[in-house]
């Protein structure tokens, strides 16, 4: 009887070898794009082409795949088909929605990345993936990945960060305008703005009334290898006659993170290392991150802060520094722009009219235009 | 002896206010004397209290009302033994603290400390009820006030005392109101304080 169980268990481990050593298929879907994954285990050479509602990942040596089911917001299927040497990988998009395509490379496991993301400019999807065919090495990955991030442009993604949404109201006016509906607006002027005057991509963390972490919202910016964060808010106080703009970097010299460490060692005697969600080693790593970026992040909110105040009209408060949650885990120029104060019921008024929201809006755009311009030409 | 009786009937009458006002001033002079002392031990207890309660001087920060910092205020309360209890006083004192001309309370009302403990690496760690958290309609401002006002205050009158950290109901908080970083300690910032 026991021999034949061991017979049986040989058999099933025969039997599932191929998955084990085989290569694994992932998706995630996020507000406003969807992330694919093909994980390789080992490095290939690969390529992609595009068509109008597919996208094909062509990889050398054929691998194998696990087949999967495909429930995603974006992708409506996917066909993998092997051919004399290579595999290919299609994946079929929904074709109610336009898509822009950034795919990448990461390592250790190697994987290949496509993020698939929602497009209002049908136009310009077609006609930018012109690869070879022939040509398999690691260079020409390169130079389709520079071509994705739109060439030799220094700054090419920025993110938008409305703040708070769904349930999160953020500031409440005294007659009830809400933070969340007047910076998605002003979000949303931005975005056409530097897309139409910059023809620089932007995404926003959220482009509806949703909830979203501030976690994903750091992480929206950080995978799609973002070079700009900005964050947009709306201020409140308990002084109602509290007014201005103001605009704030990241600083964390008020946060002992050393002191989490310790205390967990005090709490967890057993414990040989530190271990937790958010560990300690990440968090300095992201500190020295931002840190890197102390002087961008600071130029940035300079320049916005002057056309903030030079158009606006509102009180100066200046440039600040604060540990803002969600500018602690973003690894690039970030700034979280206090546009005005809701709480006072004359600003209230000033944010609620969409002429003042534009206003706002084309302040930051001329303030990141300037920025782009001196960053580019050092 | 008409005149005989007459002078006994006086005698016995005589006698008897004697003895009515005899009893009279004993219950008199009996109830006075219980009552003074009394009453002086009384006083003199008061005054002990007085002279031996030790005082100490802390001060508080609060959001001025004039400008966009927090302002020194001091206070004088009772001090105590265990540094535990002279930090729940303080923090009390502060949630007690009532808007004046020159500062506003920095905290929402009804929140009550639950517990406060300090780690051996000096970290004081507060335990608020989940009312801390019911003032979610605030902008950065509000939250960069209430935090730095509880955090600087402690800090300040308690030098030995590192740094703080936030717990709501017993768990711990990403943020009060969406924006100032708790997930760690904080230490005192001098960024945002000014004398009025």
């Amino acid at each position: 009887m026991l021999k034949k169980n061991r017979y049986i268990i040989v058999v099933l481990i025969l039997l599932s070898t191929p998955l084990l050593f085989s290569s694994q298929i992932r998706y995630f879907d996020y507000s406003n794009y969807t992330r694919f994954v093909v994980e390789t285990g080992k490095k290939v050479n690969f390529k992609i082409d595009e068509e109008r509602f597919s996208y094909t990942i062509s990889i050398q040596p054929i691998i194998e795949i696990v087949p999967k089911k495909i429930v995603s917001r974006r992708i409506k299927n996917i066909e993998i088909t092997k051919e004399n040497d290579k595999l290919e990988i299609k994946i079929l998009l929904k074709k109610n929605f336009c898509f822009k395509l950034k795919a990448f490379t990461l390592k250790n496991p190697f994987r290949i990345v496509l993020d698939v993301y929602d497009s209002s400019n049908c136009s310009s999807i077609n006609g930018k993936l012109k690869k070879s065919k022939e040509d398999f090495s690691e260079k020409n990955q390169k130079v389709i990945h520079q071509e994705f991030n739109g060439g030799k442009q220094q700054i090419r993604y920025i993110v938008i960060d409305p703040g708070h949404g769904g349930s999160e109201y953020g500031a409440v006016g005294p007659s009830g305008v809400m933070e969340k509906d007047v910076v998605l607006n002003i979000a949303k002027y931005l975005k056409r703005e530097i897309e139409s005057k910059l023809g620089l991509k932007v995404i926003l963390t959220r482009s509806r009334d949703i909830n979203l972490s501030l976690e994903e919202r750091a992480q929206i910016a950080n995978n799609s290898k973002a070079d700009i964060f900005i964050s947009i808010h709306c201020n409140a106080s308990r002084n109602k006659k509290a007014r201005g703009s103001e605009t704030f970097i990241l600083s964390l010299k008020a946060t002992d993170n050393s002191a989490r460490r310790t205390a967990y060692f005090e709490n967890n005697p057993q414990a040989k290392e530190y271990k937790d969600e958010n560990d300690t080693i990440t968090f300095i790593l992201w500190d020295l991150a931002q840190s890197a970026f102390l002087k961008e992040s600071a130029l940035l909110a300079e320049l916005v802060q002057k056309e903030l105040n030079l158009l606006l009209h509102t009180k100066d408060r200046g440039i600040k520094q604060a540990p803002f949650r969600v500018l602690t885990n973003v690894s690039m120029p970030a700034i979280l722009v206090e546009t005005a104060f809701l709480s006072n019921p004359d600003e209230e008024k000033m944010l609620k009219d969409p002429k003042f929201q534009k206003k706002i809006a084309y302040a930051i755009f001329l303030g990141l235009k300037r920025y782009i311009e001196i960053v580019s030409s050092k | 002896m008409n005149t005989k009786e007459q002078k006994i009937k006086i005698a016995f009458v005589v006698f008897g206010i004697v003895i009515v006002f005899f009893a009279i001033g004993i219950w008199v002079s009996s109830k006075f004397l219980k009552s003074k002392p009394q009453m002086q031990l009384h006083k003199r207890t008061a005054l002990s209290q007085e002279e031996f309660v030790e005082k100490v001087r802390y001060t508080l920060f609060l959001p001025s009302k004039k400008r966009n910092f927090l302002i020194p205020v001091q206070i004088e309360v009772a001090k105590f033994d265990s540094e535990a209890e002279n930090i729940k006083t303080l923090l009390q004192k502060l949630m007690n603290m009532k808007a004046e001309d020159s500062y506003f309370s920095p905290f929402p009302e009804n929140i009550k400390l639950l517990d406060i403990f300090i780690t051996k690496s000096r970290v004081l760690v507060l335990n608020f009820s989940n009312e801390i958290l019911m003032n979610k309609f605030s902008g950065s401002n509000d939250e960069i006030f209430t935090v730095f006002s509880i955090v600087n205050s402690i800090i300040y009158n308690f030098p030995d005392i590192k740094s703080v950290k936030f717990l709501v109901e017993g768990r711990e908080i990403e943020t009060l109101y969406g924006h100032i970083d708790m997930r760690f300690p904080l230490r005192f910032s001098s960024g945002w304080v000014k004398n009025n």
